[in-house]
């Protein structure tokens, strides 16, 4: 019998001890940056690799920060919004390349996404401090669309050269963000780190996951911040980003006015979404889709998804709180929460 | 050890389990240092019972402790009673445990995980009858710092007992 | 008649010989293991008591408070003053100057991780109890 009760006791004890094993949480890192909160989760890395790759991704990002902030008078990008001339004047390769995959979206949007908005985004005000309240007069909104020239405003040359029309200035806020979170999943990736969200103001990659169980993501509903309105599991690598009329905004006379604008109107995009989810394997895309489809609205939208960008999906919702998710789109809409 | 005749093992069984109900009742009358801190005295006699007859033997004594006490002190069905009863029944538990289990105990190696498996028991019950809040738990380490310390003293109180006792356990079995 | 003189061992040596023959080998193994798991216990118990807040202004800390400790600091933001406040367990931040008071309308924050922040002001707070139990969400778009 004794025998017996020593092996029973031990298996006892290895299974006791083998429940009590815990699993390794995820770490995670805020800092400011680029005027928001920037999120860096990283899963299963040794913690003194883990702090050197959070500080490398943050590093980036301010890196990205100053060189195509125009709120930064001596950032790259407001030096070339200080040329006067239309020559071609040579740019950061960075700026070219993200300046060329905004030209595209731009074009296949029929000017949906524009990224020479800065007159008329200062003209709102949106991300200047106070906030604006009241909307800017009608008269300087006319007045900004008639002057505006014609297109192509922006025109890109080889190698890296732009030619930049004189009265547009150019605005990076609807893609910048999206490639400041691609280059610093890659400086995680370079420092070794596998499984990692980079999450910027709400706009976030993932890569990897928590050791074969998927990254938990959540949508925020766009008018009651503390609820979650739809639930990702991701996992490998997919960004995840939301555009929203409840981000920057102010109520006047029982109008919202939001920051995402309408470049053909001069006005916020009215075209009857208040928040939209793009997943694409590229922050950047996601980015600049999730503005283009703001503005395109729910028809033209989706045509332009499943036209141009078939690895990409969205998720809609528009003003009567309706939801519309496209087929690729990796989600779980939550009802009741 | 000598096999004893029912009738004789059910006469220290009501032995042990009176002395326990003296102790109990006894103990109950004397203030406290605080609300559930008993030294415990009367698990000594279920202790004896163990060593002496068995595993059963111990339930027994417990049990009629338990609940001839709280008739003696009228509490019988009380929200007391209650952790009365599910702390004994988590010491007996426990006790079968350690009977089950290959090493060698002595009254201490079997006093103390049942002090504590009795004190654990009683604040879960405790929890559940008297306070919903889950506050309680925090004040557990204390609780069980003080078992421990109960349960070294009763099981070397068993011990002086049980080594006494050697002496005149046969007695009973000599004819008369 | 000679007075002899009766040697009586001090009483813990008398208290040691008694617990060593009242135990087994066994019994003594086991009351030092459970005296040891009812102070691990207390240990992992008793960690809210260590918790702090940190605070960040331009992402670099610059103060750790105990969250138990009733006070209230001020730290320089970048629109004014910022007013950051701890005790019972939790920390909150009031900004007065900030145009949106989104850090004050966050609140007391408590739970491991939490943030409240003001982005202007470039003054963030941020709870450093370890995590006891796991978030339901890794992120959220917004």
């Amino acid at each position: 019998m004794t025998p017996l009760r020593y092996i029973l006791l031990t298996t006892l004890f290895l299974l006791l001890t083998a429940c009590a094993q815990e699993s390794a949480a995820p770490k995670s890192t805020t800092q400011l940056r680029m005027g928001t909160l920037v999120t860096i989760t990283t899963w299963g890395v040794p913690d003194n690799i883990e702090q050197q790759a959070v500080t490398a991704g943050f590093q980036e990002i301010e890196r990205i920060e100053q060189l195509m902030s125009r709120h930064l008078p001596n950032s790259p990008l407001s030096q070339i919004n200080g040329t006067v001339d239309s020559a071609p004047h040579p740019i950061p390769h960075e700026i070219w390349q993200v300046l060329n995959l905004g030209i595209e979206i731009d074009q296949l949007s029929q000017g949906a996404f524009d990224m020479g908005l800065l007159a008329l985004t200062k003209l709102w005000g949106f991300s200047e401090e106070p906030p604006p309240t009241t909307p800017p007069a009608a008269q300087a909104i006319n007045n900004w669309l008639k002057n505006r020239p014609s297109p192509p405003r922006i025109v890109l040359k080889e190698p890296d050269l732009l030619q930049l029309d004189p009265q547009t200035g150019l605005d990076l806020g609807a893609i910048a963000k999206g490639y400041a979170i691609d280059q610093a999943i890659a400086t995680l990736r370079a420092q070794g780190v596998e499984n990692a969200i980079v999450n910027a103001g709400g706009n976030l990659r993932i890569i990897g996951s928590k050791g074969g169980k998927p990254w938990r993501v959540g949508v925020q509903h766009p008018r009651d911040p503390s609820r979650v309105t739809a639930v990702s599991l991701l996992s490998g690598d997919i960004a995840l980003v939301t555009s929203g009329d409840y981000e920057r905004f102010f109520l006047f006379e029982g109008q919202r006015y939001h920051h995402i604008l309408d470049p053909k109107t001069g006005y916020p995009a009215k075209a009857g979404l208040i928040s939209v989810s793009i997943q694409c394997p590229e922050a950047i895309t996601a980015d600049a889709l999730s503005t283009a489809i703001f503005v395109l609205g729910q028809q033209k939208g989706l045509e332009l998804i499943n036209k141009h960008f078939p690895n990409c999906a969205a998720l809609l919702i528009d003003d009567k709180e309706n939801h519309l998710q496209t087929e690729k789109y990796i989600g779980q809409w939550l009802t009741d929460r | 050890m000598t096999p004893i005749a029912q009738p004789r093992r059910d006469l220290w069984i009501a032995y042990l389990a009176a002395a326990g109900i003296a102790v109990h009742v006894l103990e109950a009358t004397l203030p406290g240092p605080g609300p559930w801190f008993k030294v415990g005295l009367a698990n000594i006699f279920a202790l004896v019972a163990f060593f002496k007859l068995g595993w059963r033997a111990a339930a027994a004594v417990s049990l009629i402790r338990v609940f001839a006490g709280s008739l003696a002190l009228g509490t019988f069905l009380s929200p007391t009673f209650l952790m009365s009863l599910s702390g004994a029944c988590g010491a007996i538990l426990i006790m079968g445990v350690m009977a089950w289990l290959p090493w060698r105990w002595g009254p201490v190696g079997i006093s103390l995980p049942a002090s504590l498996a009795h004190m654990g028991c009683q604040i879960i019950a405790a929890h559940f009858v008297i306070i919903g809040h889950s506050g309680l738990f925090l004040a557990l380490p204390f609780f069980l710092a003080g078992s421990w310390i109960t349960g070294l003293l009763n099981g070397i109180l068993a011990f002086i007992i049980l080594d006494r006792l050697d002496n005149v356990w046969n007695i009973l079995d000599e004819p008369i | 008649m000679a007075d002899r003189q009766v040697k009586i061992a001090p009483p813990w040596r008398v208290a040691m010989a008694l617990l060593k023959r009242a135990t087994t080998p066994a019994d003594r193994w086991l009351a030092l293991f459970l005296a040891l798991a009812i102070v691990a216990l207390g240990w992992l118990t008793k960690q809210p008591a260590g918790a702090t807040v940190t605070v960040f202004v331009n992402n670099r800390a610059v103060k750790t408070l105990n969250l138990f400790q009733k006070q209230s600091i001020q730290v320089d933001g970048r629109l004014g003053p910022v007013t950051i406040e701890t005790g019972d367990g939790h920390a909150r931040l009031l900004e007065y100057q900030s145009p949106r008071l989104i850090g004050t309308r966050t609140g007391w924050i408590q739970s491991a991780g939490a943030i409240a922040a003001c982005v202007p002001c470039r003054v963030v707070i941020q709870i450093n109890t370890a995590p006891t139990t796991t978030p339901e969400y890794d992120a959220i778009a917004q």
